[in-house]
């Protein structure tokens, strides 16, 4: 360790810090930029004032992003993501807690039961949206239909309805809750485990509706299952307040398509004379319960010695006083 | 009528018993496999959503479902324990990153150098022979190959000198190969990082600026006797204001051995004020005042007593004149010591009226009546 550091510092120029532990290193890579991203995580707070309305909403929407969220519990009265100085301690904690996207709940007079919905880039503000709660039913109140989904599964996203792509408030509402709701981008998906389906409907061009269907696959008679429908998780219909559209210029750079190398085949190779080589590793083999072949010749041999030893091992059963195993003749 | 004939066993069809996908949602669906999403663009029947909203909602997700279900199903997969593994395509939809690209990092030095001279990387075996113990060791780690510390004999060489110590040279060597390697990686990261900006660092480095006091070992030399100065210092200061933190600002604590009279007392001047019932004292103060302000604020660039002491020695000069004027015409008859005398007298007198005026003129300049005048009037209060 003390050769590492064995350039002598000099005051006024550059030296170079390093992560002081393993741990904090894996830390710090796992923060960086990657080509392909890992899933977003949403951050979960109040503003200066709630309703029983909000605290239902941001819980049930915690409830389903629990492992890839991070929720505040306490009142923040400077976090105004649509006033122009309103944003810095937003980015703060994004920044610190590693989320890309916040959900922000608070209810005035001029604004009751007040939901914004907002993304960042690079960790500063890119884009926002408000909308107010006008109905909410809680996963509490379906009952048992509640706890039909498993947390950590990729669920189908659906949107209805054409508004999504004409009015402009309701096409950044697409583009938020698909962000959401979309989890951790995979490239093989198990099919069993699909297993939960949020839809949103655009009612029309100022409200939105969001529900969740738990979904159990029934047979069809095909290789396809038929889709069974129960309707779990919140139902809350939104309607759309203010928005905020990204700057361009962040916007330039956040729909930039990183470049993907191909990627590495691993344990093939070829070689010269044999061509394309693969490799195999196989597991380690128990030698006592291997199935070796049996040949028909000792067929009968092989039935007498199977029906000798059931005997063998039913009689000491039976006459246990007796120290000494029958003999077998 | 005839038998019914002995009925075989009857075949069902599925659908017969009811048992199928169920309808698919018709129309088309934009749908993004990869983000497991589906977009239907078609105008929605409010109507029916005012009437019913749970059953409508409900028929339409479970249309456009089966539907994404279906295309799931066919995706190429392969079985896993627990269901099927399906291979999902690239998502459609693009959102925007969370972080910006990650940038490709410049070449170093060495790598532009291999680059242009076209070096080749070559793959290294993992095994080495090692030829002092006769076996093949692994090249890097726990009882590697050729390893430097591990030299039992160095056969000396007919240049060594008596008193070297060759053990101690090759470590030195490598000392000095790994500071090398060091400086060499900080200056590639360095050139990186302006090259390219300091997103370009691998995330668990990051360039920092040296304070001023850092990294001055202590040692022989500058920085030893600076940092002992710095530590000196901050102990005085230390030990000065802890004594003057007594309630009589340490006045009358008692002093230490060693002390010197003036370590612990406070810093700075005490304030003094004036006594109260002392009226001459203030008068002449205030005197003074007012007599500071009427100097400066008076015209008048004379210095009064020069100009005085002029005009007097003027006078005077006048009166020697005067008078040695009439002690030669008394003493005409007289000798020619006196006439000398009268002369270089005169003479003098003369070149001293003559600087005289010439004095008086340049120091006053264009006021130079007002000054005489001024001068004439302050010399005469004076007087009086």
């Amino acid at each position: 360790m003390q050769a590492e550091d064995a350039t002598p510092l000099v005051p006024g120029q550059t030296k170079l810090v390093k992560a002081k532990t393993r741990r904090g290193k894996r830390y710090l890579e796992s923060r960086a930029p990657k080509a392909i991203e890992d899933a977003k995580r949403v951050l979960f707070l109040y503003g200066n004032q709630t309703s029983q309305v909000i605290k239902d909403v941001i819980t049930d929407l915690y409830q389903l992003k629990r492992l890839e969220a991070q929720k505040f519990t306490r009142k923040n009265e400077n976090v105004r993501p649509f006033e122009p100085g309103g944003e810095t301690s937003l980015e703060f904690y994004c920044n610190r807690n590693n989320c890309s996207l916040f959900v922000l709940g608070s209810h005035t007079k001029k604004r009751p039961h007040n939901i914004v919905i907002g993304r960042m880039f690079d960790f500063h503000l890119y884009d926002a949206l408000e909308m107010g709660v006008e109905e909410l039913k809680g996963i509490r109140d379906f009952g048992a239909a509640g706890t039909g989904a498993q947390l950590g599964n990729k669920p189908c996203v659906l949107f209805v309805g054409e508004k999504f792509e004409s009015v402009p408030a309701m096409a950044l509402a697409k583009s938020l809750l698909l962000d959401i709701f979309r989890g951790e981008p995979v490239d093989k998906i198990n099919l069993a485990g699909i297993d939960r389906v949020v839809m949103a409907v655009a009612m029309d061009d100022s409200r939105l509706q969001l529900r969740q269907y738990s979904v159990r696959f029934k047979k069809s008679g095909t290789r396809i299952p038929r889709v069974a429908l129960t309707e779990m998780g919140p139902r809350i219909v939104f309607s759309v307040r203010r928005y905020r559209l990204p700057p361009s210029d962040l916007q330039q750079e956040a729909m930039k398509l990183p470049k993907l190398g191909k990627k590495k085949e691993k344990n093939v190779s070829s070689d010269s004379l044999a061509g394309k080589v693969g490799r195999i590793y196989m597991p380690k083999q128990s030698m006592d319960t291997l199935g070796l072949s049996k040949y028909k010749g000792t067929k009968r041999e092989r039935r007498e010695s199977a029906r000798e030893a059931a005997e063998a091992r039913k009689r000491p059963k039976a006459a246990q006083p007796v120290t000494e195993g029958p003999s077998t003749e | 009528m005839a038998e019914p004939e002995t009925a075989g066993p009857v075949k069902v069809t599925l659908q017969q018993l009811g048992i199928s996908t169920g309808n698919e949602h018709e129309g088309s669906l934009d749908i993004d496999l990869g983000n497991l999403c589906a977009f239907d663009p078609a105008p929605i029947d409010t109507a029916r959503l005012t009437v019913d909203p749970d059953g409508t909602c409900a028929e339409i997700a479970r249309g456009i479902t089966q539907a994404l279900v279906t295309k799931l199903f066919n995706l190429p997969a392969e079985p896993i324990m627990g269901g099927r593994l399906a291979k999902l395509p690239t998502p459609v939809t693009q959102l925007p990153r969370a972080l910006p690209v990650p940038k490709a990092k410049p070449l170093t030095r060495w790598q532009q150098f291999a680059a242009k001279k076209g070096i080749v990387k070559r793959k290294r075996s993992k095994l080495l022979y090692d030829e002092t113990t006769g076996e093949w060791r692994r090249r890097h780690g726990y009882k590697r190959a050729n390893d430097d510390n591990d030299i039992p004999i160095i056969e000396a060489k007919a240049t060594d000198k008596p008193g070297e110590d060759p053990f101690a040279a090759l470590a030195a060597e490598k000392r000095e190969r790994v500071k090398t390697n060091r400086a060499a990686q900080l200056a590639n990261l360095k050139q990186a990082a302006k090259k390219a900006g300091p997103g370009v660092l691998p995330a668990s480095l990051r360039l920092a600026a040296t304070l001023p006091g850092e990294g001055v070992k202590v040692g022989k030399g500058v920085g030893k006797s600076l940092r002992r100065k710095e530590l000196k210092d901050d102990i005085k200061t230390a030990s000065r204001l802890a004594g003057i933190s007594t309630a009589s600002i340490g006045k009358f604590d008692k002093r230490l051995a060693g002390e010197k009279p003036g370590e612990r007392a406070p810093l700075g001047k005490r304030r003094n004020f004036m006594s109260v019932t002392d009226t001459k004292a203030e008068r002449s103060k205030t005197g003074s005042i007012a007599e500071k302000l009427l100097k400066e604020r008076s015209d008048d660039i004379l210095d009064i007593r020069k100009a005085m002491t002029r005009m007097e020695s003027e006078a005077r000069e006048e009166r020697h004149q005067a008078k040695r004027k009439r002690e030669e015409e008394s003493d005409v008859r007289g000798g020619a010591k006196k006439a000398r005398k009268a002369g270089g007298g005169g003479g003098r007198r003369g070149i001293k009226g003559g600087k005289g005026t010439a004095g008086k003129a340049s120091s006053k300049g264009a006021k130079g009546f007002k000054g005489a005048a001024g001068k004439a009037g302050k010399a005469g209060k004076g007087r009086r």
